[in-house]
């Protein structure tokens, strides 16, 4: 179906057969007042037969009342049309574009009137943020003319746009895997630490910041003596996401996707390894391409934020594009450092996820995997999926992958209690 | 992306449009007044119309625009004047009309929008284009008047029968 | 549809030259009561013709949300297909799915209960890795399920079928086992 078309409304052809019935009777009954009268809804049918297709002349703004709303906050739409043509619009009914990804919280993003010359209209709804960039569809336009009986369909394109883009969530305190290189990652650092462990104590020297004075040794000897610390050699991790259609489902399928929590999950994660001071890069497994190499600083934190709300590949709507696991997985190989090590967000709902965590781990990327937890167990088969799943997790933790199981609790305490289970 | 489900929008009509079409049947049927059974099948048709409407079903409506024009039918037949029946008919006509556009409105932007203003205006045209064509009807009829071959009749009514008929 | 347009065009005219008193047509009075049979014949038709649906063009609709995949409702769906009646192909699509949870069955016991995979399969063939006899039926040929009369009636009644409730049943044996172990 492409627009514009044009469509006749039959809707008049019962007044034919109404009228026709009216004269049958009139003729047999010899009631010539019957007859007169049966020509009222043959000239209502001849009005909307005789009707030609409307092309009214539409100037349409689209205005919202943020363009950068909070998750879940409420952004009213409000839509203007005005009727610059020279002729009334006699029946002009509106379809607004809501994004796909957005619902309609309250009110319509539907609207129907009649417009006068130089008239305007306006009607208005709200939508429900959500995290991603989200462009407005044209408003859909529906004209007919003064007997119902000729209506174009057509579409106004209005650029509108809603960027939602939330704050990084808390650091979550995800411990690394121990690598090869022997480089520290497996101390749990304290939140806020700047990853660095005690190693020397030596004189003082003028100019030595004084918070890095031992003044328990100075009461005791009364020589000021200056604390040697031995810098962390930082880490470098790579949060890979699973955004592929198998990333996308959800419990119930009016909910958000598990998309959304994996997304939560790496950046908690992100902030966790930025805060000890670790080189951390974002990439995907998804339809579309999406990179983002290791770095550090206020910028690359930035764009970490950015690119987890807004990025095409972490769209909250499936992409209809296809996959490509192969060439996806070698790409991804391709580009993670020597070094680095993976965290892994997927929901294991299938064996590719699973099969991608333990191939990148035998590829030297230590892999943690963290796994929102979709199943819910009401159906038979979604019990099934909940026992696949929990063989995936297992399998995985048995070729000494760890996985972080996140059910109901918040991705914070998930971390913690795995990590206290890990080290007991 | 999806398939056939439920409709996602309310399309039963506004209350208001209900107020429309009840109204001008009404007044369809109130000029039957001097045929009792020719009244209650017109009021009939005016309540099942009105009820179409509110619950945005086609089916009811079809039933009392049947109804009601049975009434006119039943109106001749006693006797109604031709004046009280072309009113009669006219508002009948033009109810159904809005009731029809009423439930077509709402299939398109449902309950919740507001599309009084588009019935309105609908309903005004079809009244307009009613009343002239039941004028100049009547006009017609009061010179052509009786008295004419019984083979011009014929004629005009075959003709007219097909060109009806060619309309739909 | 044009011929009778034509048709009516001509009717008319000679019909008002005649009442004008131009013409003389020497139709019967009997045809006047034709006409309106006619006239009735054609309304009949026009409201047969006017009960099937039109083709009007499909709107967007911007409220309808996306519906989400759920893990496992494809599952549910390949079951249902499978345990109906009579369906061509649904001996091989039990098949099928009986192969499928055995696997399954075969890693949650040697992972949940510690078996080799032979004596996992051993249990199983057996029936006596589960309490549940529905459940133990699913994957054991000689194991007796005991359906119940009211069982064997409702399912030559309906499209429930024992198939059907035996594999729920070891479904949710496997995972009271995985939960267990979890």
């Amino acid at each position: 179906m492409s627009l514009p078309l044009t469509h006749r409304n039959e809707g008049r052809q019962g007044m034919v057969a109404a009228g026709l019935a009216l004269a049958g009777v009139g003729v047999l009954t010899g009631r010539p007042g019957l007859l007169l009268a049966s020509t009222v809804p043959v000239v209502l049918a001849a009005h909307a037969r005789a009707a030609t297709f409307p092309s009214p002349d539409l100037a349409v703004e689209r205005a919202v009342s943020t363009t950068t709303p909070d998750r879940e906050e409420a952004v009213e739409v409000t839509v203007t049309v005005t009727n610059e043509g020279a002729s009334t619009a006699p029946d002009l009914r509106f379809i607004d574009g809501v994004p796909t990804a957005l619902t309609v919280a309250d009110g319509t993003p539907r609207h129907a009137t009649a417009l006068r010359p130089g008239e305007s209209t306006s009607f208005s709804y709200a939508v429900t943020a959500e995290r991603g960039h989200h462009t407005f569809d044209p408003l859909y336009v529906v004209a007919h003319d003064t007997s119902g009986g000729a209506a174009r369909h057509s579409e106004v394109a209005v650029e509108t746009e809603l960027e939602c883009v939330p704050p990084i969530p808390p650091a979550a305190t995800l411990p690394l895997r121990p690598s090869a290189a022997g480089i520290t990652g497996e101390t749990v650092t304290p939140e806020g630490g700047a990853g660095v462990a005690f190693h020397t104590i030596r004189e003082y020297r003028r100019g030595d910041p004084l918070n890095r004075i031992d003044w328990h040794r100075a009461a005791r000897t009364g020589d000021l003596s200056t604390v040697e610390y031995q810098r962390e050699r930082s880490a470098t991790v790579v949060v890979v996401l699973d955004a592929r259609e198998e990333g996308y489902v959800a419990s119930d399928e009016h909910d958000r996707t598990v998309l959304e929590r994996s997304v939560e999950a790496a950046g908690a994660v992100y902030e966790g390894r930025r805060l000890v001071g670790d080189r951390v890069g974002v990439a995907t497994l998804s339809p579309a391409d999406c990179w983002l190499a290791p770095g550090t600083g206020s910028g690359h934190r930035a764009r970490v934020r950015s690119l987890l709300a807004t990025h095409e590949a972490l769209h909250p709507l499936p992409s209809d594009d296809p996959f490509f696991g192969v060439i996806s997985l070698s790409r991804l190989r391709r580009r993670l450092p020597s070094d680095a090590q993976v965290v892994f967000c997927s929901p294991l709902v299938d064996d590719y996820a699973a099969r991608t965590a333990r191939r990148l781990d035998a590829a030297s990327h230590p892999v943690t995997v963290v796994s929102p937890d979709p199943t819910v167990g009401t159906t038979t088969g979604q019990r099934l999926a909940r026992v696949e799943r929990s063989l995936r997790c297992s399998t995985l933790r048995e070729a000494g992958i760890p996985v972080v199981d996140w059910g109901d609790e918040t991705f914070q305490s998930t971390v913690a209690n795995a990590v206290r289970r890990w080290s007991a | 992306m999806v398939g056939v489900t439920d409709p996602v929008v309310d399309t039963r009509p506004p209350t208001g449009h209900a107020g429309i079409v009840g109204g001008v049947a009404v007044v369809g049927a109130v000029a039957l007044v001097v045929s009792a059974s020719a009244l209650s099948l017109a009021l009939l048709g005016a309540l099942l119309l009105t009820a179409g409407t509110v619950y945005g079903s086609g089916r009811v409506v079809g039933l009392g625009a049947l109804a009601a024009l049975g009434g006119v039918a039943v109106g001749a037949i006693s006797g109604v004047g031709v004046v009280f029946l072309l009113v009669a008919t006219a508002g009948i006509v033009v109810a159904w009309d809005a009731a029809r556009q009423s439930l077509d409105l709402a299939e398109t932007v449902g309950r919740e929008a507001d599309s009084q203003r588009a019935l309105s205006t609908h309903t005004g045209v079809a009244a307009g284009v009613t009343s002239i064509a039941a004028g100049l009807g009547y006009g017609i009829y009061l010179v052509v008047g009786d008295g004419r071959p019984v083979g011009a009749l014929v004629l005009l009514l075959f003709g007219g029968v097909l060109l009806a008929a060619a309309l739909r | 549809m044009r011929w009778r347009t034509a048709l009516g065009v001509v009717a008319v005219l000679v019909g008002l030259a005649a009442a004008g008193g131009l013409v003389d047509v020497g139709l019967p009075a009997l045809f006047v009561p034709l006409v309106g049979v006619v006239a009735v014949l054609i309304a009949a038709g026009a409201v047969r013709d006017s009960l099937s649906a039109d083709d009007r063009p499909v709107l967007p609709e911007p409220e309808r949300r996306h519906a989400a995949s759920v893990p496992g409702d494809e599952f549910d769906t390949l079951l249902d297909s499978a345990s109906l009646h009579g369906r061509i192909g649904g001996a091989s699509d039990r098949d099928a799915i009986r192969d499928r949870l055995e696997q399954v069955a075969v890693d949650v016991l040697t992972r949940y209960d510690g078996d080799t995979p032979e004596r996992a399969r051993q249990r199983l063939a057996a029936g006596t890795w589960t309490d549940d006899p529905l459940a133990a039926a699913f994957f054991g040929e000689g194991v007796d399920p005991s359906t119940s009369v009211i069982d064997r009636v409702r399912f030559a009644a309906t499209s429930d079928s024992a198939f059907r409730q035996q594999a729920a049943h070891a479904i949710a044996e496997l995972d009271r086992h995985v939960a267990g172990g979890r």
